[in-house]
């Protein structure tokens, strides 16, 4: 389950007026903060949130757990993962991981993770290969101590293609795993 | 062997402006002035000598061609490939080559088929183009395209497709010109041999997808932003106002103004500047975007549309003043 | 050896040709195997070429391979990818299974790698989605008309209550009881 945070009930208003106008829907709605209870304001935020996911009319970030380090990733975006890691070239997978996604206007917290499903981050590999040589060289004066070693990291470079938002927010999880 | 027996002398020299007296370590101090050398030399000459590719010992044209098509994923008709890749230019010189020796075997170049990818890749991308940006005016859209399809852009995407070794051309290595030509012709081929709906797949995984990371409106050249959205605000019949909504440093070098701009006390736009004039030209600039679908946060530009997409939007605002 | 590489060209992480947002490409073009027939330093390299080059050729039928036997010279891989770059790779007296490891990798990569180091792991053209904080982010419109300095909004209330304070409001309070006077805090 996500939990939400965005700009609580700033956000249940914006979008909310209908006046005339090519920019009228552009309008950031500023309105003074009104004073609702606490579970109408969630109920609101939420369907405001599901609102503009239906739209999906911006572009989304997320942040996902991979090979022991966190990203935060948009479509287009290349990563280098370093370490042995079997995907091949070509192959399109699927970053279950998602700590967190983002639209322009809210935020999706996991806590720890999003609730599966809810996010669908796409990518490809485009390149396995190793890095430069890397050298280690350790060296103590007058102590006849010295030892050079050369390494090279296997290097994964990955193509994101898409982030989405798959589902609605607050709905029953499906069962992806 | 030659070149060191050219050498030696030089060696000589070296050796008497610094004498060398017995080195602790064995310090190479003549591999500096040779490499010097050398390349002063090759300098005179008029710099290296590239052979080209095909005049390897290991190559096979046929082979080539088929490994671009697999690799690519698209079936071409083999003859159509070759013809693709032969350049005028090459045709002439083999002419003049058969003249000599007195023989003719006639040879096919590229041009009808550049003609035909030109026209296709152009109609494509405007197409596509108008599907996937339905709001951006026209003059916007074409400025995408023109940029899509010029040369250098499509010189870039023949390079790295691997047309550059493979190509026929009187000169080694090819220009521009001639890379850009042949990937149209490749498209003309494909168009040839595979059908619409797959050359347009490949116009659209190849040359479309390098506007990933451009910012579209960089082709829209608009000199005076808020002429034009108040222009376009007033066929709406409502009005625009600016606002100062904060500053900081007036009087100083570095001073920053931002305006909003208004509709019905409602902000639609904000924008920074130095001065309040840029300020609110500024914000007019980020106002014309969100009126375009164009903003910074816009949803990325779908690359996946499948077919000859057909653009059938009304809603795209004409520029007419401007 | 080590002195080659400190003085590496820097580089940051690019694709050739937005590669893998339309469809995806191997990068490896042409591969040359070069050997002689004779020679026990090619001998994993004769071996490879017996028992995997055909089935290499099969599965990867957009890299074309080429053979180039010579006498009495050492085996040589020379691999060369669409963005230009070649690869030479001495294979001397490697055995058939690093050879066909390392083929693996001059395939797999989509250039000449070793020749550059990275000096960031991550690229992306949007670094921001929900715009770079600046110090008007969430500064009060008020204070755009405000004369300042102004009690309302250059007050410090965020300190806790001084003991002080404390102490003066419990005398106002005490001295309340006996004259009915309102009440004046500092705030």
């Amino acid at each position: 389950m996500a939990l939400i945070r965005a700009g609580l009930q700033r956000l249940a208003n914006v979008f909310s007026g209908a006046q005339a106008g090519v920019l009228s829907r552009f309008a950031t709605h500023l309105a003074p903060i009104e004073s609702k209870s606490v579970p109408q304001t969630t109920k609101d935020v939420i369907a405001e949130c599901n609102n503009l996911i239906e739209k999906n009319a911006s572009r989304n970030f997320a942040i996902v757990h991979l090979l022991g380090k966190q990203w935060r990733v948009t479509d287009g975006d290349l990563l280098v993962i370093e370490g042995f890691w079997p995907p091949t070239i070509g192959d399109k997978i699927k970053l279950d991981k998602v700590l967190l996604a983002g639209t322009k206007d809210f935020s999706l917290i996991g806590r720890p993770l999003v609730q599966p499903g809810l996010v669908e981050v796409i990518a490809t590999v485009i390149s396995k290969g190793l890095s430069h040589t890397r050298t280690h060289f350790k060296k103590k004066r007058r102590k006849q101590y010295m030892r050079i070693n050369f390494q090279r990291a296997p290097q994964t470079i990955l193509r994101i293609n898409s982030v989405e938002i798959a589902s609605k927010i607050n709905e029953a999880p499906k069962n992806v795993f | 062997m030659a070149l060191i027996r050219r050498c030696v002398p030089l060696f000589a020299k070296v050796v008497r402006i610094h004498p060398v007296t017995t080195q602790a370590q064995k310090i190479h101090r003549w591999v500096a002035p040779t490499l010097m050398e050398l390349k002063r030399r090759e300098k005179k000459v008029g710099g290296k000598k590239i052979n080209p590719r095909n005049t390897f010992l290991e190559w096979n044209l046929e082979a080539e061609l088929y490994a671009f098509a697999q690799r690519l994923n698209e079936d071409f008709d083999s003859d159509l490939l070759l013809q693709a890749f032969t350049d005028r230019s090459y045709v002439i010189k083999e002419e003049m080559k058969q003249k000599e020796l007195e023989f003719d075997i006639k040879m096919k170049d590229n041009r009808e088929l550049v003609e035909i990818g030109d026209q296709f890749i152009n109609a494509y991308i405007q197409n596509y183009l108008e599907v996937v940006l339905p709001k951006f005016p026209m003059e916007g859209v074409k400025g995408v395209r023109k940029f899509l399809t010029s040369e250098a852009i499509l010189a870039n995407v023949s390079l790295h497709l691997g047309t550059k070794d493979i190509i026929l051309a009187a000169e080694y290595p090819v220009d521009n010109f001639i890379l850009a030509n042949t990937f149209k012709a490749i498209v003309g081929a494909l168009l040839d041999s595979s059908g619409e709906e797959r050359a347009a797949h490949f116009v659209r995984d190849f040359v479309i997808t390098q506007l990933q990371g451009q910012d579209v409106n960089e082709y829209l050249p608009i000199e005076d932003p808020w002429s034009m959205l108040t222009s376009i605000v007033k066929k709406d019949g409502t009005t625009i106002e600016p606002r100062l909504i904060g500053e900081t440093g007036r009087n100083t070098l570095l001073a920053c103004y931002r305006v909003g701009l208004y509709v019905d006390k409602k902000m639609v736009s904000s924008g920074f500047g130095e001065s309040v004039a840029i300020a609110k030209e500024m914000a007019a600039r980020e106002a014309l975007k969100k009126i375009f679908g164009t903003e910074d946060t816009m949803k990325p530009i779908n690359f996946k549309l499948d077919g000859i997409p057909k653009p059938t939007s009304q809603t795209r605002y004409q520029i007419t003043a401007s | 050896m080590s002195a080659k590489h400190m003085f590496l060209k820097p580089g940051f992480v690019r694709a050739p040709l937005q590669n893998g947002i339309g469809r995806y490409v191997c990068q490896l073009q042409r591969i040359v195997l070069k050997f002689c027939k004779s020679n026990g330093a090619s001998r994993g390299m004769r071996d490879f070429i017996e028992q995997d080059l055909v089935d290499f050729a099969k599965v990867n039928p957009g890299v074309v391979v080429y053979l180039k036997p010579r006498r009495h010279r050492g085996p040589v891989v020379v691999a060369e990818y669409l963005n230009g770059d070649r690869v030479w790779m001495s294979v001397h007296n490697k055995t058939h299974a690093e050879i066909t490891k390392w083929i693996e990798v001059l395939r797999t990569q989509q250039g000449n790698n070793a020749s550059t180091r990275l000096r960031k792991y991550q690229y992306t053209d949007h670094p921001s989605i929900q715009g770079p904080w600046t110090p008007f982010t969430h500064k009060l419109p008020e204070l755009n008309t405000a004369e300042l300095p102004n009690p309302a909004f250059g007050a410090n209330n965020r300190l806790p209550m001084s003991a002080t304070e404390q102490l003066r409001l419990m005398f106002e309070a005490q001295k309340l009881g006996e004259k009915s006077d309102d009440l004046k805090t500092a705030e």
